[in-house]
């Protein structure tokens, strides 16, 4: 029997070259593990009982379609809704023969940060049961760090990778934009939204990476990329300049265990070669989150506007047609989506556009030039991945305003459309603390190198202390 | 006071590529429905539109051809409303960067109009609703709707024109000229019975002399050109009487039954919907290299105005028009003989029969056209309806079946004197006009089948005797 708890993809997939194990039988070994263990998780929303592919199986975020299998991006309003072909992604998968094992919960359609938004209830922290796993991608996460799956996509439009990575004590790959492919990906805010692997080393993450980038003729904002994927190896960070935005570090709400752990770590990296420095990010830590809030809720208010109920998941039927669109919108939409969809409705609005859409693409604009000047002096820039380690379940879900606070740290870059991996660095209170590393687009090369040698020398375990 | 009316047009045009805008369904009329459709035009999740380059290179020569400027880097935008035939609740259209801009299009006349292109920008079209349980197919009281996604993301070109027509019969001889510029590119067969040229008129009028603009009324689904020119002039009235009476215009839409002209139109109030337009993030701006617009520009045809300008040289304006505007100019050209005889031939006779002008051997066209008086009315339409065959020579129909033979007709024309001796009196005593009348006589009893020449000849004769 496969020990699914440590092992990892790339040793995995070692296993299947050595011929000791078939992708059925690794496929098999974490299905009896997602019946023992998920149970209390609820990671999964569903699995796939037949493994389709001899490689190392995978988990998806439900929001990647699947040809064949049911995808609800965590939402009422798509339950029973089948896809009737593979999103990229998926496909892509496949041709590399990876099973899927199942789709993983996610807070509705990737609106939120504790999974406590999903429609078919939250995921629980492998670390700690009482506690979130972050999100949106939490179940991915969790599954990751349970090993329930060797490795999972998620999806980061404001740190929906990086932030349940960081608080589940994974890697997560949020990809600079334009390089894995939309297409197949329930939309949330079309100019955010990459898929990203989440894995527990980051040579994991860089393989899966490798197989699911690059341009796709299905999505027209996806571009080529300037060099292969480089699976990493070296153990220095010599000639690294790292540069630490004092924005990202001092931001009120990081918990001292935090700063602690990723302080560390930033001395870490001094050891290990790089040259350290400090740097600026005024208005991109500032105006960031407000400038997220209105872009991406206007981009959903748009994108969820096709769930009507006329052609496929949840209808609602009313008289006529306007109120079977409201009853089944009332009835398939949770609060979040809700309260997105009104904020972006009214940021778009004729007389408002301007000062709101408009001003927070001038914003946008200002925040990527904030950071490629800092780049123009470093490398990579570094922080804590979330102010927070994994909070309480329920702690944050009456206040919408103290959860979006939760990616305050990974929304500037991402607004940029710029790559962040987050690797764990440590613990604090017995949960894991993420490290954040950003790097200018097409770096993920370079985020990999720094990533891993960080990863050697940081030793961090894996495997959650309860289920050693 | 003399009023002018102020006409301005937006035109739907769909374009004949292979396959739909955004996804790569086929461009389909006559299908059963719902069976062109794909996860993109039906909006499944997660699906994304990647733009037709034909469309977007079509678009760019249409914009020529109407003497726009086409920009450097023109957006998609997304204009968003719910509604079924509307499948993603938003339609990817251009905003305020549209592909072509500033044009104009001249309607040659006794004095030219030159009519402002503000803009024609690319966008999808939208599925077609189908309302059961009323008889016409419309929305009031029908018992459900259904949707045929078919249509749903074909490429469609608007063209806004500047309110620069001032009458009904400009406005007919502007859209028939637009049509057949946009027929003659090849990229649109622009035929409203199929649904592939649509348009909506906006009407005011003003105290002539004035350059005020007054309140408009919008005037939708009209199903000709005909049809729409008598729809504008009658509202221009309604308007100037409104004025006359002391009224003041309230700005509405009048939607007409496409289905039956004479029923008085449906009208509502303009709502002032808010469409939430934003730049489409699912595609990157469109960036016409210059190559590909001077490669556009170097391909355009003689537009059919200049044509037009031509042929009202040998002809009038409205005939040189109609023959333009029907595609006929060119065999008109090509054809012998007199002029006005070949152009009345073309626009009258010529037109029931269907016959594609490209197919026809002109020579033997004109030869035909030449003879005609000499061949029944029946047989000559015969004719002309085989003008299109490859093996067609007019020398079958010249004489052919005309009785020319005198043995054969003298007892005939013997007749009809007997018969009618208070004419040959007449006749003989200076009434000549009466000539006619015999020929007519004798045709008559031989069905059309006498040659008139020899018949003339025959009825001379025997009368002066």
């Amino acid at each position: 029997m496969t020990d699914t708890l440590r092992l990892t993809a790339e040793e995995a997939m070692g296993l299947v070259e050595r011929g000791e194990a078939s992708g059925a039988e690794l496929h098999a070994a974490y299905l009896d593990a997602i019946r023992d263990r998920d149970g209390e998780l609820n990671a999964y929303l569903r699995t796939v009982d037949e493994a389709d592919g001899a490689g190392v199986p995978i988990a998806f975020k439900d929001l990647i379609s699947s040809k064949g299998v049911e995808t609800t991006a965590g939402s009422k309003i798509l339950s029973g809704y089948i896809p009737v072909f593979d999103s990229t992604v998926a496909s892509r998968c496949r041709e590399a023969g990876l099973p899927l094992l199942g789709k993983t919960n996610m807070d509705e359609f990737a609106m939120g940060s504790s999974t406590e938004n999903s429609a078919f209830g939250p995921t629980r922290n492998p670390w700690d049961p009482d506690r979130v796993p972050g999100g949106s991608s939490g179940g991915s996460a969790a599954a990751v760090a349970a090993g329930l799956a060797p490795w999972a996509l998620g999806s980061d439009t404001g740190g929906s990778v990086k932030q349940p990575a960081s608080l589940c004590g994974i890697v997560g790959l949020r990809p600079t934009y334009g390089t894995v492919s939309r297409y197949g990906i329930v939309a949330f805010a079309s100019s955010l939204d990459q898929i990203g692997p989440m894995t527990k080393t980051v040579r994991d993450n860089a393989l899966l990476y490798r197989i699911v980038a690059g341009r796709d003729h299905c999505d027209t904002t996806t571009v080529e990329l300037p060099e292969p994927v480089a699976i990493p190896d070296r153990e220095d960070l010599k000639g690294v300049r790292v540069g630490v935005p004092r924005e990202l570090n001092e931001a009120e709400g990081i918990e001292p265990g935090v700063k602690e752990a990723v302080d560390r770590t930033i001395e870490l990296c001094r050891e290990l070669g790089a040259d350290v420095g400090e740097t600026s990010l005024p208005r991109a830590v500032e105006y960031g989150l407000a400038c997220y809030y209105l872009v991406a809720p206007a981009e959903a208010s748009s994108n969820l506007a096709r769930y009507d109920g006329a052609r496929y998941g949840l209808r609602v039927d009313g008289p006529n047609v306007r109120e079977m669109y409201e009853k089944t919108r009332d009835a398939g939409f949770g609060d979040e989506p809700k309260r997105r969809i009104m904020l972006g409705a009214y940021a778009l609005s004729a007389g408002y556009y301007d000062a709101y859409y408009g001003q927070a693409q001038r914003v946008r604009t200002v925040i990527a030039q904030e950071h490629a000047a800092a780049f123009e002096q470093f490398d990579v820039l570094v922080s804590p991945t979330s102010p927070t380690v994994a909070f309480k379940l329920g702690e944050k879900a009456e206040n919408p305003l103290a959860m979006y606070l939760s990616d305050v740290l990974t929304i500037p870059s991402n607004m940029a459309g710029l790559p962040g991996l987050s690797i764990p660095c440590g613990l604090s209170d017995g949960l894991p603390v993420g490290f954040q590393l950003i790097g200018p687009q097409f770096s993920e090369n370079l985020l990999f190198r720094t990533g891993h040698a960080l990863e050697r020398a940081i030793g961090f375990d894996f495997v959650p202390g309860r289920l050693q | 006071m003399n009023w002018e009316p102020v006409i301005g047009l937006e035109i739907h045009i769909h374009l004949k590529t292979r396959t739909k805008m955004f996804c790569r369904c086929e461009v389909a009329y006559s299908e059963p429905e719902n069976t062109r459709t794909c996860p993109v035009c039906l909006a499944y999740p997660g699906s994304l539109p990647v733009p037709n380059a034909k469309a977007v290179e079509w678009t760019i020569k249409l914009g020529l051809a109407l003497d726009c400027r086409i920009a450097e880097r023109a957006i998609f935008h997304r204009k968003n409303y719910f509604y079924p035939d509307n499948p993603k609740a938003y339609q990817i259209s251009q905003y305020d960067e549209p592909l072509c801009l500033d044009g104009r299009l001249v309607v040659p006349g006794e004095s030219d109009t030159e009519v402002g292109i503000v803009r024609a920008h690319l966008e999808e079209d939208a599925a077609k609703n189908v309302h059961l349980g009323t008889a016409e197919g419309r929305i009031s009281g029908a018992s459900a709707t259904l949707v045929d996604f078919n249509r749903a993301g074909t490429p469609l070109v608007e063209i806004v024109t500047q309110p620069d027509l001032r009458s009904a019969d400009e406005a007919r001889r502007f859209l028939q000229l637009l049509r057949q510029t946009v027929v003659e590119l090849g990229i649109s067969d622009a035929e409203m019975e199929k649904g592939s040229l649509r348009f909506d008129v906006n009407v005011s009028v003003r105290p002539e002399g004035s350059d005020e603009l007054r309140t408009r009324t919008e005037l939708k689904n009209l199903n000709s050109f005909a049809f729409a020119a008598r729809a504008i002039e009658r509202e221009v009235e309604r308007q100037i009487g409104i004025y006359e009476s002391g009224g003041e215009v309230e700005q509405e839409t009048l939607h007409f039954d496409p289905g039956k002209e004479s029923a008085p139109p449906l009208r509502s109030k303009e709502e002032a919907q808010d469409y939430r337009y934003f730049p489409e993030p699912d595609l990157v701006p469109i960036e016409p290299p210059a190559e590909l617009v001077e490669r556009a520009r170097s391909e355009l045809p003689e537009p059919p105005g200049a044509r037009i300008h031509r042929l009202a040289g040998e002809l009038d304006h409205a005939t040189a028009a109609d023959l333009v505007t029907s595609g006929r100019d060119s065999l008109y050209e090509r054809v012998p003989g007199d002029r006005r005889a070949v152009a009345n031939v073309l626009m009258n006779q010529f037109a029931t029969t269907g016959v594609d002008p490209g197919a026809v051997d002109a020579d033997e066209l004109g030869k035909l056209i030449e003879a005609r008086s000499r061949i029944p009315r029946d047989r000559f339409l015969e004719a002309l309806g085989k003008s299109g065959d490859p093996s067609f020579a007019a020398d079958a129909y010249l004489g052919d079946g005309l009785v020319a033979d005198t043995s054969e007709l003298e007892p005939i024309v013997d007749r009809i004197l007997e018969a009618n001796p208070g004419q040959v009196e007449s006749y003989r005593g200076g009434k000549e006009g009466l000539l006619g009348f015999f020929v007519g006589q004798v045709m008559r009893e031989t069905q059309g089948k006498a040659d008139p020449k020899v018949v003339n000849q025959l009825l001379r004769e025997k009368l002066s005797a």
